[in-house]
């Protein structure tokens, strides 16, 4: 399966689940995730043949064609047509000793 | 006729659609641009006659009658904390009716309902391709400047404040079984206070879009509503609006960014307000004074491994460098692939645990990383699989594209 990675953000080419619904784009467009500390954001800006969908707390994106996932900080990612699943990177707490979304 | 800004006039006095710029006007938009970054990171004192003006002007275009009572606060924290205070105490004699946000009218209102009622009727007035240039061109790079460098900053910095101080005192009182129950209504309550100022001269990107219509193109009556903010922006820092009271705040007095534009100062306070209140951030990552001020070398490098953020724990490792840390936490390199190592460090206290980390380069910046991973972990691939988590089910994870 087709795989992509912006920083802490990974997308895994994937078919959308059923019964999922979809989100509804703001103001700048669609926010995947927003840094805590800086404000930055993972965002796909020019949603034209673009829709996200939620399900169970995952995002999933569903596009007609190419769209471009930016970010202050790291390079555009080209995210091919297709649908992907969203997906955040796990990071090991050695005190609480679990598993938890990268924190940032 | 042509007319001077760029439409055409019709018979009966219609006009048409701005269908493309005229050279003066083009000729403008830098002018402009950089005027609205420098509205944005103003830090001389707000004029506070004109900005009480912009403030009733606000409420009017929301419908309202003007506040009774303005109160100036020396930063958008003080607003907020001024205003839970103010409230506590005259809640039970005054009534929900006077302490009711007025944000929907003259904040969401204009911010957004508003927003976007200008944004249709200037959409309206201009063909796609003027809207995209001054988004582009305007727009974008006040917006990058001031709000995504500056302003969310700041927004975060209060949130975390606010609810440092608030939630804490709310603890305290209330004792761990009971605050256990009311932790999510309290962290609701912090967050629609932060949320309901209005950003003024940190409201400086999308205005600046709407300015430039107004000022250069003469759409005067299309971006009418937003007036109040505009002057609001040009002449103070944040405002809570409520009904009857209205508190604004001073703009900040320190602001120091980096070459990129990010808050950052390397011995000292990125942005502070004139009642003190300080934030400190390196290279855009909102940090603790004790990271900032400590001398490299003598900071613990066991922060990397307590910090709970990432990005602030890769500003630890930039500033006392990824060589030093790895000597002064005496890591152990268990695998190498590339720029990733795989790392065994000492537990510490804490930890019951002897902790795995992943050392890695941020590809786009070049900038180091130290993540931890699970402790079963042996290698870079496992530890890079471990990270994807859920999401991946089979096989390894090796992206197409890493950025």
């Amino acid at each position: 399966m087709q795989q992509l990675q912006q920083g802490d953000v990974l997308l895994l080419a994937a078919q959308l689940p059923e019964g999922c619904k979809k989100i509804s784009a703001g103001r700048r467009g669609y926010v995947l995730v927003e840094g805590e500390s800086t404000g930055h954001a993972h965002v796909i800006e020019d949603i034209e043949g673009c829709e996200i969908y939620e399900k169970d707390g995952v995002m999933y994106i569903s596009a007609s064609r190419e769209v471009s996932l930016t970010h202050e900080e790291h390079n555009v990612v080209k995210i091919p047509a297709g649908s992907w699943e969203v997906g955040i990177v796990q990071e090991y707490d050695p005190f609480d000793e679990e598993l938890r979304n990268v924190r940032d | 006729m042509g007319s001077k800004w760029g439409y055409q006039e019709q018979k009966g006095g219609e006009f048409v659609k701005i269908d493309k710029l005229t050279d003066e006007q083009k000729s403008q938009m830098i002018e402009h641009r950089d005027n609205w970054i420098a509205i944005g990171l103003e830090t001389k004192p707000a004029n506070r006659s004109l900005a009480e003006i912009a403030v009733a002007d606000m409420y009017r275009l929301g419908g309202l009658p003007p506040p009774a009572r303005i109160v100036w606060c020396g930063s958008p924290l003080s607003n907020v904390l001024t205003w839970a205070s103010v409230w506590a105490s005259v809640r039970d004699s005054v009534g929900d009716s006077v302490g009711a946000s007025v944000w929907a009218s003259v904040g969401a209102s204009v911010r957004d309902s508003v927003g976007d009622s200008v944004g249709a009727s200037v959409w309206a007035s201009v063909r796609d391709s003027v809207w995209a240039s001054v988004g582009a061109s305007v727009r974008d790079s006040v917006g990058a400047s001031v709000w995504a460098s500056v302003g969310a900053s700041v927004r975060d910095s209060v949130w975390a404040s606010v609810w440092a101080s608030v939630g804490a005192s709310v603890r305290d009182s209330v004792g761990a079984s009971v605050w256990a129950s009311v932790r999510a209504s309290v962290r609701a309550s912090v967050r629609d206070s932060v949320g309901a100022s209005v950003y003024g001269q940190h409201d400086a990107g999308w205005l600046s879009f709407y300015a430039y219509f107004h000022d250069i193109c003469g759409l005067t009556k299309e971006t009418e509503l937003l007036v109040g903010l505009m002057e609001l922006a040009k002449n103070a820092g944040w405002c809570l609006p409520y009904q009857n009271i209205c508190l604004i705040s001073e703009r900040h007095n320190i602001l120091r960014r980096n070459d990129a534009g990010r808050l950052h100062c390397v011995d000292g306070t990125a942005v502070a307000y004139p009642d003190g209140w300080e934030i400190y951030a390196l290279n855009g990552v909102l940090v603790t004074k004790n990271i900032v001020m400590t001398p490299a070398n003598e900071l613990d490098a066991r922060l990397v491994m307590t910090e709970k953020n990432a990005e602030v724990r890769r500003e630890i490792v930039r500033k006392i460098g990824i060589e030093q840390v790895l000597i002064k936490l005496k890591a152990k390199i268990l695998d190498k692939i590339g720029d990733y190592e795989l790392l065994q460090l000492p537990k510490i206290e804490g930890m019951t645990i002897v902790p795995t980390y992943l050392k890695m380069r941020n590809p786009s910046i070049g900038v180091w990383h130290v993540e931890g991973v699970p402790p079963t972990v042996k290698t870079v691939q496992q530890a890079l699989n471990a990270r994807a988590g859920k999401l991946l089910s089979t096989g390894d994870w090796m992206p197409e594209q890493l950025t």
